[in-house]
């Protein structure tokens, strides 16, 4: 499929390690490109280290995610610091320092993974969505600056994903062990969450592979500052 | 991972593929390995786009439908099992037609307008989705895939049919996805910005793309093959968790709008 082709392409992916992530490694691979794994704790020193590695950058990756939920009244400020540092600051230093190098060459593709919590509320994940609209309207607002500048910004949104670390029970207590909602039926909230899913299945994380080589591929040039929701139609419904 | 992009041994429809868009997603989808069946209302465009799926060594069969007509869809798909025993995918992309105005003060509009305006960029998408849908429940497998507009989520000043009823097919997309989710059927949308629908083959052509790009923030508009790709991953295996979500590719239109500064919207295009 030549279209998807990502021969020659030089990528980096910068995450926390997650099931999603390790899918993308491993498509964006497949595609032909090369491909350097960053860690989120040096995001001020990877961009530097891959263009050395690679001689270049033509995509990157955004993948750091702390999950968290838990009740807003008890957020502590430690909390609410942590998850920013992960989940926003990271990813604005990221594409920054991408950005500085692919302005300076010849552009380039960036990608950032989501939540479906940045567009739909939830209750125990306000502080966590916040984060994550936030990176949405950086994606949007950032895709514009840097639109007749040949970088291109989309997002891939994420719904219910196996391997995630809040399931099975997505609304399970925070590292600190606060309060996980009572369960009426005796249920578990993993099952309950799933039942209540369209496709009543999670994903799973080989299911945002061709997407993501999509984005990082020539045939994606025209698309830029959008955030594409792949969860079973949970956006669809009520 | 690549090989679920591939559609080999699946049977297309796609409407409105005699010219455009609807020709460039029939090619992508015949390269991928599907066998095209295309409907449009005249005959010359689409049996030229038949013809070229088979110089691509795939089956093509070329349909006159109007789609409009519920009887016509009906018929479009009987063709389809009849001709290929199968259909798997569904492209809704017919729209417009150089009949129906686009543009035109609010005041002015006939009852006859608006409603043709409405069928054919709204209700033609929901008789072929029933239509298709009857065998691809019957067989529980099967894609639709609807093509919406950048207008679909924005408006524009005098123009009602269009942004109306391609809003409509943005929600079309939803309800059918969540309607068609458990008989194991995905439902799909792509809202494409501005595109050339054919190469500019004149000085004046080039000049006129050019103005537009001016209002596009990538600075140009797209070409009609820079669809197929899109199209072809939504339909294909490699978006199986991908269902009620519309897809822009629109070089950055919807990600911003009117605005004092950076890129001209369209807006000063219809002042």
């Amino acid at each position: 499929m030549d279209d998807f082709s990502l021969a020659g392409k030089r990528a980096l992916v910068v995450g926390t390690a997650s099931s999603v992530e390790r899918a993308i490694i491993d498509a964006l691979a497949e595609a032909g490109a090369r491909v350097r794994v960053g860690n989120l704790d040096g995001v001020e020193t990877v961009v530097p280290d891959a263009v050395a590695e690679l001689g270049g950058l033509d995509v990157v990756v955004s993948c750091g995610d702390l999950r968290m939920a838990g009740p807003f009244e008890e957020l502590a400020d430690q909390e609410w610091e942590g998850l920013v540092a992960v989940n926003l600051t990271a990813p604005v230093r990221l594409l920054r320092a991408a950005g500085r190098e692919m302005l300076a060459r010849d552009g380039g593709k960036i990608i950032c993974i989501v939540s479906v919590l940045g567009e739909r509320g939830l209750p125990h994940t306000a502080a966590y969505g916040a984060c994550q609209a936030g990176l949405i309207q950086l994606i949007r607002a950032l895709s514009l600056e840097w639109a007749r500048r040949n970088v291109r910004i989309n997002g891939i949104g994420l719904g219910w994903f196996e391997g995630d670390p809040l399931l099975p029970n997505p609304l399970a207590p925070s590292p600190e062990g606060k309060g996980e909602p009572p369960s009426p039926s005796g249920e578990g909230l993993g099952e309950r969450l799933t039942r209540y899913l369209p496709t009543r299945r999670l994903g799973r994380p080989e299911e945002v592979g061709a997407l993501a080589v999509y984005l990082a591929s020539d045939a994606a040039d025209m698309m830029t500052g959008q955030t594409i929701f792949v969860d079973g139609a949970v956006m669809a419904h009520a | 991972m690549l090989e679920k992009l591939r559609l080999d041994g699946r049977v297309a429809v796609i409407t409105g593929g005699g010219t455009g868009l609807g020709r460039a997603m029939a090619l992508a989808f015949a390269r991928a390995g599907a066998d095209v069946v295309v409907g449009a209302r005249r005959p010359g465009p689409i049996e030229e786009t038949a013809e070229l799926v088979r110089r691509l060594e795939r089956r093509s069969l070329a349909v006159p439908t109007d789609v409009t007509d519920s009887t016509q869809a009906e018929r479009l798909m009987a063709a389809t099992l009849e001709e290929f025993g199968q259909l798997d995918i569904l492209v809704n992309n017919a729209g417009i037609d150089r009949s129906t105005p686009g543009r035109k003060p609010f005041l002015e509009i006939t009852d006859e307008e608006w409603r043709r305006g409405i069928d054919i960029n709204l209700s033609g998408a929901f008789f072929c989705s029933r239509a298709a849908a009857r065998t691809m429940i019957e067989r529980r497998r099967g894609v639709i895939l609807n093509v919406a507009s950048g207008f679909a989520f924005r408006g524009g000043r005098d123009n009602f049919m269009y942004c109306c009823a391609k809003g409509g097919v943005v929600q079309l997309t939803r309800s059918l996805a969540l309607t068609l989710l458990p008989h194991n059927i995905r439902v799909v949308g792509l809202a494409p910005g501005f595109f050339a629908q054919s190469p500019a083959l004149t000085e004046e052509d080039r000049a006129r793309r050019l103005e537009r790009g001016r209002f596009i923030p990538v600075g140009r508009i797209g070409e009609a093959e820079e669809i197929g790709p899109l199209a072809l991953l939504l339909v294909s295996d490699g978006a199986s968790y991908m269902s009620g979500e519309t897809v822009a590719l629109d070089g950055g239109g919807l990600a911003g709008g009117a605005a004092p500064w950076g890129v001209e919207p369209l807006l000063a295009l219809e002042a």
